[in-house]
């Protein structure tokens, strides 16, 4: 099933729609010290000024160059949303795989702290830690991985449970196959699915928990935000700065929103023999 | 009769359509204030929140003995005159013999005696008994106030602060503050409490008719919360609020009157002067020279308010040294001075023994008046001390936290800021020194390495000649400027604007209402007819025109309604 992925995902409109944003605003963040006019730190510039060919979004109330701003904070939001994904599906898929495959007691302890984290608001976990620890973008990355892990675990054990009744598993085990050859050869392929899936709609809850975090003011405020620009930009729309101050970083994080989830809902249809069936009618 | 009973009918229904009008516009002989804090506690002097907003509204039930105009004069209030008697220590104060508590009891000397005994006994957190040693009630009307020493601050501090308690309420009340009865809410001043909502964070009060300064020209009062101010005046949902200094000019076109503000609040950076390097006079000196407080003004303020006094007093203030010693920018001073303390520069660092000089600055989304608000001054700040070699991280905590760290020395830099500064300047004492006994402030910088600053503010308390106790506030500032327990940064200005037709017309008082809350909220201007302009406080229950059921045109309006019946019927006939 795997090995037609990639086949499939071109096939599919909504997927491709996603990955062309996000490919766009990945390269954008990527290059942003090539791309940014301006230093997004300096401040020497006359603030509030409407947009100009100097300033194509205009500057703040400080004196920072909006566009500048703007790709440097899409850098952080990407960063910080695929480094909690990545360690948090890391811990996931491990404690996944582990509890199904190890079992007895083990798999209870395990499951058990996942439920325990799963009945924790994160939101409140992240204001109480950022309130009495430096608010830093590595400690809110590490925090966030420890909280979001228990979905992926327990779709990943529940997968690999049922993977392990599978002819060709078993066949595996009884011709002397090692549990880590069966667990990377056999079990890991047909759990990549899941694991796309994961990464992608942790990606997203991660990118939307930065935004909410610095927009509260419970992020390093020297750190480029799109939380931050729109925090501040609500406090000056009385100086009609809508559409050049609040709609970029808005925008900006609709759209990373919005390709994640078109990414997400690809992955999901291609796997899903019952979605997969009418996709080409689906846009 | 059927013929009657319609135009009976017809009459009522003309008569309800002319009454309408009438019952609506005395519904509306009400003042809205907008804010977008909403919950400053409950308005009781045990419950209101320990701030100036909170303070205001509980000031509107409650009275003092004196109060402040907007000229910062005293005036009287509770008592209508009052003299201090050197050789004896003690203050008369002779009362209005007609004011009435909320619940029709006469306020009397043994109120004010009470109040005294009850706040010394349960701390009030505004006013300083320690100076005081008892209260007499002489007879019905004159109370007299027993000092343990001399204490200069004395007709501000407690006479125009220390809101007077009904005994026959509070004698039962062993801890105020868990009282949150009825009683807790019945004072002598203008407006009666009505409500308060927590949730919602609205208030409302009412008039009261026989408050002995006469009626208030409104007949109700009410705080809204929103979430934005300027909104609210432009809708007409409120008739007073803050607004950002752009829409001034907006808002003046628009028919409001804009009233900027006196600079009696300051942005402040607290320094922890028990940790190293920050324990050095010196360093001190060369944090203020590498900051610069135009830049501050030019991009936190966007121009609107003006660099702080190194003297904490309010340069605006008539305590204010001209001669205040100052900080020029200079960066390069900064830098020598460092150097002198044994660091060295190295790649723009500087370094002592091998150890990059870093400090943390506590930042939180404190705004100005307490609302929240973003905050640009630690990125300056960052920027300006990294300008001379001092690595800064900065962190954002919300208020309440970096308040504690502060109070327990769990920092190295914090950006606070508060008033106060423009009134009595026993501020710069209690900015100071942390008064024995009581809580600890996170704007109090409890610097007390400093003998000769240490008996200046001793003098600046208890000298009551006043040219000598000038002298003192004025060598005090000096020396505060010279050790720099903390560093005022700037003072912000600040734009409210009322709408004129609500009939009262509000005002900045110098020096800040109370002991300098800077506010323009003083219930001294709901005690004026707008259209007496200049005028003194209305001594006479002001008559609204608008009440219902006092408008003699009643009687008129119901023949008119009937007549006007009886022609409909005529006109309505078949010929």
């Amino acid at each position: 099933m795997h090995f037609r992925f990639f086949k499939e995902f071109k096939r599919n409109k909504i997927g491709i729609i996603g990955l062309t944003i996000l490919l766009f605003l990945s390269a954008a963040a990527v290059f942003a010290p090539i791309l940014a006019p301006h230093d997004p730190w300096d401040y020497s510039f006359m603030y509030l000024q409407q947009p100009s060919m100097d300033h194509l979004l205009g500057t703040n109330d400080i004196g920072y160059d909006i566009l500048s701003e703007l790709l440097w904070s899409l850098r952080t939001s990407i960063l910080f949303g695929v480094s909690v994904a990545a360690i948090a599906c890391t811990i996931g898929t491990l404690v996944g795989v582990s509890a199904a495959l190890v079992g007895g007691t083990y798999d209870v302890i395990v499951m058990r702290i996942a439920d325990s984290l799963l009945a924790i608001p994160t939101i409140l976990v992240l204001i109480l830690i950022a309130a009495y620890f430096k608010p830093s973008v590595f400690i809110l990355i590490i925090t966030l991985s420890l909280i979001i892990w228990p979905t992926t675990a327990r779709g990943i054990r529940a997968q690999t449970f049922s993977l392990k009744t599978k002819l060709h598993i078993k066949a595996a085990k009884n011709m002397g196959a090692s549990t880590f050859y069966i667990m990377h050869k056999h079990i890991m392929p047909e759990l990549f699915p899941l694991c796309a899936m994961g990464f992608v709609t942790k990606t997203r809850i991660a990118v939307f928990m930065e935004a909410g975090l610095s927009f509260l003011g419970i992020f390093d405020p020297t750190v480029k935000s799109l939380g931050i620009m729109i925090s501040y930009a609500t406090h000056f729309l009385y100086m009609d700065v809508w559409f050049n101050w609040l709609m970029p970083p808005v925008l900006s994080l609709s759209l990373i929103i919005i390709s994640l989830a078109f990414i997400s809902y690809a992955i999901e249809e291609i796997f899903d023999p019952r979605l997969r069936s009418n996709h080409d009618t689906q846009i | 009769m059927t013929n009657l009973k319609n135009t009976l009918i017809i009459s009522l229904i003309i008569f309800s359509f002319i009454l309408t009008p009438v019952i609506c516009a005395a519904a509306e002989n009400e003042l809205r204030i907008a804010d977008n804090t909403g919950d400053w506690g409950h308005p009781s002097p045990y419950l209101a929140y320990g701030r100036g907003p909170g303070y205001l509204r509980m000031h509107f039930i409650f009275d003092t003995l004196v109060w402040k105009d907007e000229t910062s004069d005293l005036i009287p209030l509770l008592a209508e005159d009052w003299e201090y008697i050197p050789e004896e220590e003690v203050y008369i104060f002779n009362l209005v013999n007609n004011a009435k508590w909320h619940d029709g009891e006469p306020v009397t000397a043994n109120d004010v005696a009470f109040t005294i005994a009850y706040m010394k006994e349960h701390p009030y957190g505004w006013v300083m008994l320690d100076s005081v040693d008892r209260a007499e009630a002489v007879d019905e009307h004159t109370v007299k106030i027993y000092m343990s020493g001399p204490y200069a601050p004395f007709m501000e501090d407690i006479g125009g602060t220390m809101p007077i308690l009904p005994e026959h309420i509070w004698k039962d009340v062993v801890n105020p503050m868990d009282y949150v009865e009825t009683g807790a809410f019945i004072g002598c001043g203008p407006f009666k409490y009505v409500d308060f909502s927590k949730e919602h964070g609205t208030y409302k009060y009412e008039a009261f008719d026989e408050y002995y300064l006469g009626k208030p020209n409104v007949d109700q009062l009410i705080y809204v919360k929103t979430g934005d101010t300027q909104m609210a005046l432009q809708l007409g949902e409120a008739d007073l609020a803050s607004i950002k200094p752009e829409m001034a000019e907006t808002f003046t076109e628009e028919g409001f009157v804009v009233i900027a503000g006196p600079h009696y609040w300051n942005k402040k950076l607290m320094i922890n002067h028990n940790k190293e390097p920050l324990d050095s006079v010196v360093f001190r000196q060369a944090l203020a020279y590498a900051i610069d407080q135009d830049e501050f003004v030019d991009k936190s303020l966007r121009g609107h308010g003006k660099p702080a006094s190194h003297g904490l007093i309010s340069s605006e203030s008539q305590w204010a040294n001209p001669d205040v010693l100052d900080y020029p920018y200079n960066p390069d001073k900064a830098k020598e001075m460092i150097t002198s303390l044994g660091y060295e520069l190295e790649d723009g660092v500087f370094t002592k023994n091998g150890k990059a000089l870093k400090l943390e600055v506590l930042v939180s989304m404190i705004g100005t008046g307490g609302q929240s608000m973003p905050d640009r001054d630690g990125e300056i700040l960052k920027n300006q001390l990294e300008k001379v070699g001092i690595q800064i991280e900065l962190i954002s905590l919300e208020t309440k936290i970096v308040d504690q760290k502060v109070i327990n020395w769990d920092f190295d830099l914090a950006i606070s800021g508060h008033g106060g500064i423009g009134g009595d300047p026993k501020i710069l004492y209690e900015k100071v020194i942390q008064v024995p006994g009581t809580k600890a402030s996170p704007n109090t910088a409890r610097y007390n390495k400093s003998e000769e600053l240490n008996s200046l503010l001793d003098d600046l308390v208890h000298e009551m000649d006043p040219v000598k106790r000038q002298e003192a506030v004025f060598k005090a500032q000096n020396v505060y400027a010279r050790e720099l327990p903390a560093i005022s940064l700037y003072y912000p200005t600040w734009y409210y604007a009322y709408n004129p037709d609500a009939g009262v017309e509000w005002f900045y008082t110098i020096g800040g209402v109370s002991k300098g809350i800077p506010i323009p909220q003083n219930k001294i201007a709901l005690m004026r007819s707008n259209a007496q302009g200049e005028g003194g406080i209305e001594q006479t229950a002001m008559q609204t025109t608008d009440n219902a059921q006092d408008t003699p045109m009643m009687p008129f309006l119901g023949v008119f309604a009937i007549l006007a019946a009886f022609f409909i019927k005529r006109s309505g006939r078949k010929p």
